[in-house]
Order: C-alpha cells, then structure tokens, then sequence
C-alpha cells in the first residue's frame, strides 16, 4: 500500500496542498490535512464549490463541515459509506478508499491537448511565464553594481532584467539601404548606384543618436516585411479576379495612384482658386510639374493610350492657364483682383471653349480625310490589279494571233509541244510520288514519335509537380513534428521526475501479476467445482437409473406377493425421504454461506467500531464531552435550587 | 521568425564569393554585430576592399537579420536551417553562428533596454509623524506617514526620491495593491 499512498500523496502535493516531506502514508495524516486536502480536489474537481479548507475549534463546527464534506463527495459519486466520522475520526482503509476515489475524478489538464502542436500564442505565454519564474528567483542587485540594467555573470550578461537606469525609449528613424546591387536581372539607375556607392551611410550610421539603431533595424524590417506580405495579399487577390502578371498589375497601380492625386489637386486648385496666393500656386506648379517628370511607363502607343496622353496635356495646359492667371493678378485690391480674374477666367474660359469645339472639328474632318485617303488607296489597288490582269490577257492574245497565218503546222507543232509537256507532267508526277511517299512516311513516324515524347513529356511534368506538392507537404509535415517534438521535449524536461512514474509502473505490475495469480487460482476452483458438479451429476444419474430398475423389479413382483408390494411402498417412502434430505443439505449450504458473510461484515464493523470508540476515547473531544456534561449538570443543578 | 525579401536577397548576395570573399565574411558579421551594438561605428578596414554599394546592402541586410533574431530569441538549429536554405556553406555558417551566440546575450540586453519606463522603485524611507494641530483645526490627532519612494529615472544615473504623505488607510490600500501586483505576477509565472 506504500505506493498507493506515495501517489495519492503526490496527486495531493500537485493540487497545492502543502503536506509536509515526513508524511509518507496515509496513517500519518491528521484529520487537519485530510479535511484540508478533501477540500482541495473537491475545489479541484468543481471550482464553484465552496468548502472550508481548516477545521474549526468549535465541535458542532466540526461535525457541520465534517457532514458537507461528506454530502459533497457523495455528490461527485462516491458509492462508499461515508460520514463526518471518516473525516473527524479516520480510518486509514477508508480515507484511502476515498482520495483514490477523489484523485481519479480531479480533471487532469494534460489530456486534453497532448497531440495537438500548441498554438503560438500558447507558446509565448510559456516562455513568457518561464522568464518571469526565472526572474522571480534571481536575487536583487543594488543599482551600482549593475551593469545594462541586467545581471552580469562572468563576461556574459544573464538576462535576468533588472531595473531601469540604462532604458532607452523605442525612436526609430527610417532607414535607407541599397537592394538587388548584385541582381543583374534588373538594372539599377547609373545616378543611383553612385549615390549607393559615395553617400548613402552605413545603415548603422544613419540615425542621429547610436542607442537609436536596434529600434530603427526593428521597425525597418517589420515594414519591410508587412509591405510584403501586404503586396502579396493584394496581388493574389488581383490574380483572383483577373490575370494579369505582377508588373501589368504594378504599372496599373502606379497610373491609377497618379490619376487619383491629380484628380485631387486639380480640384484643389478649382476650389481655392479665388483665394489662391501667388506663392502657393507656384509652388503647386512646381508639384505638378515634377508629378508630370516621372517617367511613365512606355507602353507600346496603342490608340487608347495615345488619346488618354492627349486628355492629360490638355488638362495639363488647363491647369498651367489657371495657375498662371491666379499669378498674374496680384497687384490690384482684392475685389478688383477678384473680378478681374472672373472675367479673365471668362474669357479664358471661353477661349478654351472655342479651341475645344474648333478641335473636336478638326478632329471629325481629319477623321473624314483619313477615310477618304483609306478608300482612294484602295481604288487605286484594284485597278493596279486589273491593269495587270489586261497586260497577260494583251501578251497571249497578240502570240496567237502571231500564229494565226501558218496554222496547220503550227497546230502540229503546238500539239507535239503540248503532248511533251503533258509526258513530262506525267513523269514529273510519278517521280513526285515516288519522292513524297517515304517522305510522307517519314513525316508521320516523326510526328507520331513527337506527340509520344509530348506525352511522356507532360506526364513527367505532371509527376514532378506532384513530387514537388508532396515535398512541401512532407517539408510542412515534418517542421510541425519538430515543432511538436520541440515542445514535448521541452515540457518533458520541465515535468517534475520523481518516484511517481517508477512508483505507478511498480505498482501496475505487481498488482498485473496479483491479478495472474489470483486468476490461477479461480480457475483451479472453477475446475474443482466443475469436478464435483459432473460427480453429483452422475451419481444422482445413477441413482435415478437404478431406482427406476428396482422400482420396476419390485412392481413386476409385487402384483404377485403381498410383502413385496409392502417393500415397493417401503421403497417409495425411502426415495422420498432421500430427495428431502438433498433439498435440505441444499438449503444449509446456502444458509452456512450467507452466515460467513454476515460473520465477515460483522468483523468489519467490530473492527470500525472499535476504531473510532478508541479514536473518541483518546481525543480531547471526549474531555470536551465531559466537561459540557459537567457543566450542564451544574446548570441544571443550579435550576434544581 | 520571418525574414523578409529584401533581407533574404542581400544575405544570398553575401553568400557569393565574388562579393564577399572568404577571408571578409567574419569581418562583416562581425560589422554588423558591433553596429547594432553601438560598440564601433568604424567599418573594419578589410571590408574597404568591397564595392562600397554591395557592402552596404550586405550589411543592412545581417544587421537587420541579426537583430530580428535576436529579438525572436531564434535557436541556433533554425537559423542554420534559414541559412542553408540561402545555399550558405557550413563554414560560414558555422561563423556566422558562432559571432552570433557570441554576440547574442549583448544584443538582448540592449533589447530589452530598448523601452518606454517609468520611474523603477528600488527603496522606500519612511517616516510616521503625529498631528497635533492645523490653523483650522484646534484639535487633529492624527497619525500621517512621510514616505519618499526611491527611484531610477530612465536614462539618469542618479537615483530621485519622490515624496508623499498618506494616511493609515491610503497607505493600507497602497501596500495591498503592491501585493496584488506581485501575486499576479508570481501567478503568471506559475502558468
């Protein structure tokens, strides 16, 4: 039982319960701890519950909680007996019997999420809470002897933090460094690279205080990096909905940005243009002039395009009319200013007007000549052709009527002609045939032998993609194992490593080979019994058998003889009298069994009694007893007079 | 830990032998470590040699990567793993480590000095006076505690005091809430 006690005594220590290191078993536990440890896993086991940890001095207090202990473990399922006896006067069977009951029912946490990797957050918290541990138990260093506001050992600081003194604030400056110098696929700026090259700084160099620079590589990458992913996240989107490559989509963007902030600006100046100052205006000129100098992108000049140019310069001249008139008025007062700039802004506006209609004229007749050159060149092909056709046409008809005066022979001689070149055409054809099968042949085998390499070819592409899939599946796979593994290690290192496991597996096996034995012998017993079933079976077989033959001896013979048939009637009576001392020996043994087991629990209960009259006796509660009694005798002496 | 594009890039470059030379890969590491840590702002004279422009991305890239690991309290396994992903050979890697372990605990200190702070208690002096009487009151009788908490000041090498008056009661309230605070750390630390 040494083990069993050792465990329960350890379940109880993880559960908070503060029990000295010289109780080893259960015998040594007062009723003190035992009511506080059965508060402790009542608590453990439903966190509502609300049950005093000490016992009182008052004895009906005692008795009180004594009764809720009880009431409650019963709650959670105990089947046992129990009472406030067992916890005000124990008995070691019992309050075993009942914490082995109580630390099977406390939830255990570690179940839960064994196989699970545990998520970061759950991580951080850990390796926040070991730091802190750690923290907790470094020792104070007065300020002096700090160094960093950390503990120094040796050369190399522990990280035990401590104190303030050398805190600097999180000031982050931006931070500029050189990208792809080496990536000869894209080509950085000759301008750029000397820039790079003479006067950037070093990125440890540019902020204005040194403390700064860690703040400053922190937040520079966590932009970099959020840029990223952000970019990432917009172009998967982008390729979601249409396919674009990621440089069409990053010049789209580029365009959409500038129009929108020219959109803005001109508004600005639309709205403000009464108010505008002289030096505003020129400086917002000045702004979109260096919005216009940034090179656009050349995209090959479809028509579009080239009409989306012509609407930004003549936007672009609108605007440099308008910025420009706000300037030239300033000299007047301002109402002058202000009428003198309306009607300006009349006149230019009508100005404008005029060009745009006279424009949009000249485009429409423009369009119209365009047509009208397309049409003529057109004309002027189909005749071209026609031309030529009449030329041939010209050139045969004049031969034949060259030949018209000899025309016997030259019939023969055409004919001849015309014979040969059809016997050539003939051969020439043959020959071609002759030529082009095996080509032909060739061809197909080539053909056929390409698709099959195609095939093969596209199979292989398909298994390597495959590959490639499982790869990163596998890859994935085994960074969560070691993940796992990483904490499963560390959370092994940090379990507490005492007799508990060797204790548990000890008691497993002894209690594995108790069972065998224990086994052993029910089987024994069983074949026992079974021995002695089959014997009574046989002989009560035997019995019946050979009362059945003297039975019918003895009929048969006693039609005849009057002593016989008394002897048959005496033989009846026997049989009877035979089944009716069985049925009772039956009855006795069950009887005789039921008594050993009332004896047994009879003991148990002597036992029990015996226990806790002695425990009342000993304790102080009996003194108590005795002295209320005495001093309720003396009240109610005091009442007698 | 995640490393961005950018940085990756200009480690890779560092990898290239055409770049940086064996024999100035552990000057760089090296640079770059001491950058962070304010030690020496001077670059180390070997790595002059370099393009100035490929230096300059190669180092902001391994300061970067640097602290961003020492900030994430990388262990050593991943960060070679990151490393030979960047097709580094096990020499350098090797160095690149071993600068780094060493360089480590300097750069977590000065991490974690990097903060915002108030005021760090370190000791308290106190003082318990009696009022008798005030210029309104004939008769006050009361206890009123005289404290000055001792207190390091960011960024300031002499220790401040900082003083107040309370009553019994405030100061009850003040020394139960310091005990809350405690507990509630002693608990997180029990997670």
């Amino acid at each position: 039982m040494e083990e069993v006690d050792q465990i329960i005594i350890h379940s109880l220590r993880t559960l908070h319960c503060e029990i000295d290191d010289d109780v080893k078993s259960l015998k040594q536990f007062s009723a003190d701890l035992i009511v506080l440890a059965a508060a402790k896993c009542l608590k453990a086991i439903n966190n509502d519950l609300d049950v005093p940890n000490k016992l009182p001095a008052g004895m009906s207090a005692r008795y009180r909680i004594g009764t809720a202990l009880a009431h409650h473990i019963k709650e959670v399922g105990y089947s046992g007996e129990i009472g406030y006896q067992t916890f005000l006067y124990s008995n070691e069977n019992d309050i075993r019997k009942i914490f082995m009951f109580l630390i099977e029912k406390v939830p255990k946490e570690s179940t839960e999420t064994r196989d699970e990797p545990l998520s970061a957050s759950v991580v951080l918290q850990r390796a926040i809470a070991v730091k802190l541990a750690s923290q907790l138990k470094s020792p104070w260093i007065p300020p002096y002897i700090r160094r960093a506001s950390a503990i120094w050992k040796g050369s190399s600081p522990e990280l035990y933090h401590q104190g303030v003194s050398d805190a600097v604030g999180f000031h982050a400056y931006p931070l500029q460094w050189p990208v792809g110098t080496t990536n000869l696929s894209k080509k950085i700026h000759k301008e750029l690279r000397n820039y790079y090259q003479s006067l950037l700084p070093m990125v440890i160099q540019q902020t204005r205080r040194p403390e700064d620079v860690p703040a400053s590589l922190l937040e520079a990458h966590a932009a970099d990096l959020t840029a990223q992913q952000e970019w990432e996240n917009e172009l998967s989107k982008a390729a979601l909905t249409s396919r674009v490559s990621e440089q069409e989509y990053h010049h789209k963007k580029q365009e959409k940005i500038r129009k929108r902030v020219l959109d803005h600006i001109r508004q600005g100046i639309e709205h403000s243009n009464i108010q505008a100052e002289t030096q505003g205006s020129q400086d917002l000129k000045q702004m979109l002039n260096s919005i216009y100098a940034v090179d656009v992108p050349k995209v090959k000049g479809s028509r579009f395009i080239h009409n989306e140019k012509l609407q930004f310069t003549k936007e672009e001249e609108k605007i440099a009319q308008i910025t420009e008139a706000t300037v030239s008025g300033s000299a007047d007062t301002e109402e002058e200013q202000r009428v003198k700039r309306e009607g300006e802004i009349q006149v230019l506006q009508d100005e404008i007007n005029d060009y745009l209609t006279k424009i949009d004229e000249i485009d429409t007749e423009m369009k119209k000549l365009v047509g009208s050159i397309q049409q003529m060149q057109e004309e002027t092909e189909v005749n071209k052709r026609e031309n030529l056709e009449k030329e041939e046409k010209y050139i045969v008809k004049k031969r034949t009527l060259d030949l018209l005066p000899d025309a016997d022979n030259n019939i023969v001689k055409l004919q001849s002609v015309v014979d040969n070149s059809a016997q050539r055409l003939v051969s020439l054809a043959t020959q071609w045939e002759d030529h082009r099968a095996p080509l032909i042949k060739e061809y197909r085998e080539l053909k056929e032998f390409n698709t099959l390499r195609e095939s093969e070819a596209e199979k292989k592409l398909e298994e390597m993609k495959t590959f490639r899939e499982k790869m990163k599946e596998i890859a994935a796979e085994t960074r969560a194992k070691e993940e796992l593994h990483k904490q499963l290690v560390t959370k092994y290192e940090n379990m507490t490593k005492d007799v508990n496991r060797s204790a548990y597996t000890r008691r497993i096996m002894e209690i594995v080979s108790n069972i065998k034995k224990q086994n052993n012998e029910i089987e024994k017993v069983l074949t026992d019994t079974k021995a002695l079933q089959k014997e009574i079976n046989s002989l009560t077989g035997k019995l019946d058998r050979t009362f059945t033959v003297t039975d019918e001896l003895v009929f048969k013979d006693a039609k005849k003889d009057e002593s016989v048939r008394k002897s048959y009637k005496h033989l009846a009576a026997l049989h009877e009298n035979c089944e009716a001392l069985i049925t009772t020996i039956h009855d006795t043994g069950v009887i005789m069994r039921e008594i050993r087991v009332l004896e047994d629990q009879i003991e148990n209960e002597m036992k029990k009694t015996a226990c806790v009259l002695q425990k009342t006796k000993s304790a102080e509660d009996f003194d108590y007893f005795m002295n209320n009694g005495k001093y309720f005798k003396r009240i109610m002496y005091h009442h007698h007079h | 830990m995640e490393v961005s594009t950018n940085v990756l890039q200009g480690i890779t470059a560092a990898n290239n032998n055409e770049n940086v030379p064996d024999d100035c890969f552990p000057a760089l590491v090296t640079s770059a470590c001491q950058g962070i840590l304010n030690q020496s702002p001077h670059i180390d004279p070997r790595l002059r040699k370099l393009d100035q422009d490929v230096l300059k991305e190669t180092l902001a890239s391994f300061a970067l990567f640097i602290s961003e690991a020492a900030k994430h309290d990388t262990d050593v396994q991943s960060l070679m793993s990151l490393l030979e992903e960047c097709n580094f050979s096990k020499d350098r890697i090797k160095t690149f480590v071993s600068v780094f372990c060493k360089n480590k605990p300097f750069l977590q200190t000065l991490l974690a000095n990097t903060h915002e702070s108030l005021p760090h208690v370190l000791g308290v002096k106190w003082r318990l006076d009696y009022y008798i009487k005030s210029n309104h009151l004939e008769k006050t009788h009361q206890p009123v505690y005289l404290l000055s908490l001792v207190t390091e000041i960011p960024g300031e090498s002499e220790l401040q005091e900082l003083n107040f008056s309370c009553t019994l009661e405030q100061l009850q309230m003040l020394v139960g809430k310091l005990r809350d605070a405690s507990k509630c750390v002693e608990r997180f630390a029990q997670l």
